[in-house]
């Protein structure tokens, strides 16, 4: 069974089109990375996910439950970190998660729950609105986690922390996966997700681009390579020669390097017209695309 | 049974603000300041009758409280659902499992304990005062008055929370909620003569009022607390010698009937709007 199932979703905002026919599915206890720039769909796909909003066409399943007629029921077994939340400011961030193992009907302990988010024990009977933000998101993960849920929703879940938070955000989801649960976040930074995801989405104005293990989306997307070369001397007839070559998109210089982006079977021809032109390449270096640049390949440009 | 924890959760989140604290200094400061202003008032009736009663003082609070109870309920509950779907507190709500009927029941179940509380204190300070310096004091009447003030608070926190419930913005809500005091408590009033005028020509029925429009007038939740207060404290006078007609339509029990419709069903209207659209 697949614990997310979105067939052909699509959601209206008056004449703005957030979704535009999503198709999704995220199996049981993988961590699922979904991911796009601000303003693709992710959080209204979560919101639909959860019922806050309700779809306009398309059919939404979570741990094989109608997400909306049997919402309550699935909110019995998941566990949420939204997206733009706010605390109670007056309750304490016990009583915060007091709340949800209230709400869930279990008998979890607090404090275990917010000593794995990281909540000092003096900060945990103090007034949640005096929290920095960093702190509410750790709150908010502490009440996710209540009741062991099948499956775990993050809606930028690193929102407001900083590295060392972040780190230990994606330990709570190794942990979470461990156990076998299912978690399904969203981000857009590609690199955040690269350490924890089994696999990933990309969204991109309402629509799922792809739908791929990390590998995968390298290999499919032609970024090509960077090749950095150290030369005797940069002089503008080497960079335009550089430039003249068949497969090369970027070339840029420094007081003796010349970094090129180009096609992996442009390699020799750029040397080669380097050196035509006199000068000496002492040394070079290629290396694979940035995940940022592969990110960007699906989610930017006329792809 | 999730809307007992939205309950508590609220009723807690009040007690830590001072929403409660101020609701309960003002009810005492209203109720034992109006029993003490009571007897230097009736020391100095026109009627020459010295006794200071409760009674009295029923039939002297009453109109106060038809005012400031109705008035502190919506203040109470305007933003119950509102202010949470503002400010974003509605999705940490609303992804535990909670279903929307129970957001709002829990709300109002947690904010009209919230103001039931300072009436309840209110009251009793007020009784003190009687106690202390009244002639005769008649605990039945006071009690039953201090019952149905609750109820009148109850209506209009349940309704503070139904308008809260129709929008996402803070101050639309409060808009809403000052709209609805001001058609239903003042503009309401003229109604009745509004019909009779339209029907017969003249704003004031001669002679005895005809029943539908005796009924008209008590529909809003304060009039109909009055007639309630009328009909089940009949020795306080409230409603001086105006004749009537016989009518169920006219009892204390549909006085009671159109305070429970106005409780249920505006929550209700709310709850609707509210799950019918996205968060």
């Amino acid at each position: 069974m697949a614990a997310i199932e979105l067939s052909g979703v699509r959601k209206e905002f008056g004449d703005v089109t957030a979704l535009q026919g999503v198709d999704l599915s995220v199996e049981e206890g993988e961590v699922f990375g979904f991911l796009g720039p601000n303003g693709a769909g992710k959080s209204t796909t979560i919101d639909i996910l959860l019922d806050f909003v309700r779809p306009t066409a398309g059919d939404v399943r979570v741990l094989g439950r109608n997400a909306q007629r049997d919402s309550l029921s699935i909110r019995d077994d998941i566990g949420v970190l939204p997206e733009g939340f706010h605390v109670y400011d007056r309750l304490t961030g016990r009583q915060h998660v007091e709340f949800a193992i209230e709400s869930k009907g279990v008998d979890d302990d607090p404090d275990a729950l917010l000593e794995r988010t990281g909540i000092e024990p003096s900060a945990r009977d103090r007034k949640a609105g005096g929290y920095s933000k960093g702190m509410q998101q750790r709150l908010a993960l502490a009440m996710a986690l209540v009741g062991e849920p099948d499956l775990i929703i993050l809606d930028e879940p690193s929102t407001g922390l900083d590295p060392n938070g972040a780190r230990e955000m994606r330990d709570v989801i190794r942990e979470e996966s461990a156990r076998g649960a299912t978690v399904f976040f969203s981000s857009h930074i590609l690199e955040q997700v690269e350490a924890v995801c089994d696999r990933v989405g990309i969204l991109r104005r309402g629509e799922l681009v792809a739908e791929d293990t990390i590998r995968g989306l390298r290999e499919n997307v032609s970024t090509g390579t960077v090749l950095t070369l150290v030369v005797s001397e940069v002089t503008p007839e080497a960079i335009e020669a550089v430039e003249n070559v068949d497969g090369v998109s970027d070339v840029s210089s420094d007081r003796d390097t010349i970094r090129v982006h180009a096609d992996n079977a442009a390699k020799t021809r750029v040397l080669d017209a380097i050196e035509r032109t006199g000068v000496t390449v002492e040394d070079f270096a290629t290396e694979d695309a940035s995940l940022d640049e592969v990110f960007a390949a699906y989610t930017e440009g006329d792809r | 049974m999730s809307w007992t924890v939205v309950a508590k959760k609220d009723f807690r989140d009040a007690l830590r603000s001072r929403m409660l604290w101020g609701l309960t200094v003002l009810f005492v400061l209203f109720m034992a300041g109006i029993a003490y202003a009571y007897t230097l008032f009736a020391n100095q009736a026109p009627t020459g009758d010295p006794t200071v009663d409760s009674l009295g003082l029923v039939a002297f609070l009453s109109s106060p409280v038809s005012l400031l109870v109705p008035i502190t309920g919506l203040v109470v509950g305007h933003k119950a659902i509102a202010g949470e779907v503002e400010s974003g507190s509605a999705k940490l709500l609303l992804s535990l499992p909670h279903s929307r009927r129970d957001a709002v029941l829990g709300k109002v179940v947690g904010r009209t304990a919230v103001l039931s509380l300072s009436i309840v204190v209110g009251v009793l300070a007020g009784i003190l005062v009687t106690l202390a310096l009244y002639d005769t004091v008649d605990l039945a009447a006071l009690a039953i008055f201090g019952v149905l003030s609750l109820v009148l608070g109850a209506v209009y926190t349940s309704i503070g929370v139904g308008i809260s419930a129709t929008t996402r913005d803070g101050g639309r809500a409060t808009i809403a909620a000052a709209s609805f005091f001001l058609v239903i408590e003042v503009i309401w009033d003229f109604v009745p003569w509004a019909v009779n005028y339209l029907l017969n020509g003249s704003f004031i029925p001669t002679g005895t009022p005809p029943v539908w429009f005796a009924f008209l007038g008590r529909i809003a939740p304060s009039s109909a607390y009055s007639y309630a207060l009328n009909t089940y404290i009949p020795e306080a006078g409230l409603t001086g010698g105006m004749r009537l007609p016989d009518s169920i339509l006219l009892s204390g029990g549909a006085a009671l009937v159109i305070l429970l419709a106005w409780l249920v069903l505006t929550p209700l209207v709310g709850y609707l709007r509210f799950n019918a659209r996205d968060l």
